[in-house]
């Protein structure tokens, strides 16, 4: 499946190929994304690590932020 | 007379009385903390403020309570100064205290509590108060151009531990990016907007808020509650418990590092840094272009890495 993927911190988009069971937590292992300082959504929704992926999702990739 | 523009609001109107019994208690009192309490305290709210630091000259670019007068003082004690000046009718208390799990329960007892702190742990910790008291508060967050905002409010939103993971990464943070004063201001806005909304029973904003000030843009995304969540679900209070605290913390802002050891005697202190730097002393601490101590054991070091500032430490104060 394609999905495609934009990185809030970089400011990029790109199409990734995956494989058809891949989950969110996967995505962030084949980008070497530590899953901790993230925050990833689907549309305008929020998910979480276990959702599972599908064929054409658009998703954005967040940076927690915690300055005050 | 005084609040008569807010009152004019359908929005406020009458709930203006209401407004001035409540109690809202600002946990940080930087660039975020000094806004929002500046805009509380116009609006007639009754404020409990928090802070550790001490004011430095970097501070004055975005914490607009602050002068040039004021560097070397407990941020908390100088904004409850200003804000006396601007608003003598409302409640102030001041704290010169780090949050944490003890001394929570006396500090933030308030209908309100809003987040302007730099780092996780302290917003985890609130997140426990809040949840087993039954208290609302709203996180707020900056980076750069960005920011993030959250109201958290028990059994009508999702909690922060049902989004957010702990995390032992460096990530980037004020001191690699950098931050623009707008964006301060206007996440501080945002806070005091909901808060007025929260603290007056009407509909508020239930999604996570992203702002990117310099594209003028703004994002919403929906936020679900996690079932397995240790906080809100499971009621596991960790952070309240003491149990994921720790004694040495990377502060934003500056390359600043906090360690809580023993009471300091500051007058002991003083004396042998004045051998070594350019000491001043205060009824509140220590303080040296290296290092703030305060008596109770709280010691804010500028150092360029954790075993710099261990260093430092080590050589000082224990």
């Amino acid at each position: 499946m394609k999905i495609k993927v934009y990185i809030e911190r970089t400011n990029s988009t790109k199409t990734v190929e995956l494989k058809n069971n891949y989950k969110v937590i996967d995505l962030l292992k084949e980008l070497k994304i530590d899953h901790t300082v993230v925050l990833v959504a689907r549309s305008d929704s929020l998910i979480t690590e276990d959702a599972q992926l599908k064929d054409n999702d658009n998703i954005k990739i967040l940076s927690v932020i915690s300055g005050g | 007379m005084r609040y008569q523009k807010q009152e004019l609001l359908s929005y406020i109107g009458n709930k203006q009385e209401f407004l001035q019994k409540k109690v809202v208690a600002i946990v940080g009192l930087g660039a975020i903390g000094s806004n929002t309490a500046n805009l509380l305290a116009r609006a007639g709210i009754n404020l409990i403020l928090i802070d550790r630091d001490i004011v430095e000259l970097e501070n004055l670019q975005r914490q607009t309570l602050y002068d040039e007068k004021d560097i070397g003082k407990p941020k908390s004690i100088q904004a409850k100064k200003k804000l006396k000046l601007i608003n003598s009718e409302i409640k102030i208390e001041a704290f010169v205290e780090d949050l944490n799990y003890k001394n929570i329960d006396e500090l933030i007892n308030s209908d309100l509590i809003l987040d302007c702190s730099d780092n996780m742990e302290t917003r985890f910790l609130i997140n426990d108060y809040s949840i087993k008291n039954d208290i609302p508060w709203i996180y707020a967050a900056v980076l750069g151009v960005n920011a993030m905002s959250m109201n958290i409010v028990p059994q009508k939103t999702p909690c922060f531990r049902c989004i957010f993971k702990e995390s032992n990464a460096i990530t980037e943070n004020c001191d690699s990016v950098g931050v623009l004063n707008t964006i301060t201001n206007l996440i501080a806005t945002i806070q005091v907007n909901e808060s007025l909304k929260i603290l007056t029973n009407q509909e508020f904003n239930k999604s996570l808020v992203l702002f990117n000030i310099w594209n003028l843009s703004m994002q919403k995304f929906k936020i679900n509650k996690n079932i397995h969540c240790e906080a809100c679900s499971n009621l596991n209070f960790e952070y309240l418990d003491g149990k994921n605290t720790k004694q040495l913390i990377k502060l934003c802002g500056t390359n600043s590092f906090q360690i809580h050891g023993n009471p300091i005697d500051l007058e002991n202190l003083y004396e042998r840094l004045s051998k070594f730097s350019d000491a001043k002393i205060n009824e509140y601490c220590v303080y040296s272009t290296s290092l703030t101590a305060f008596s109770d054991g709280r010691v804010l070091i500028r150092a360029e890495n954790l075993n710099q500032a261990k260093s430092l430490y080590s050589r000082f104060i224990s």
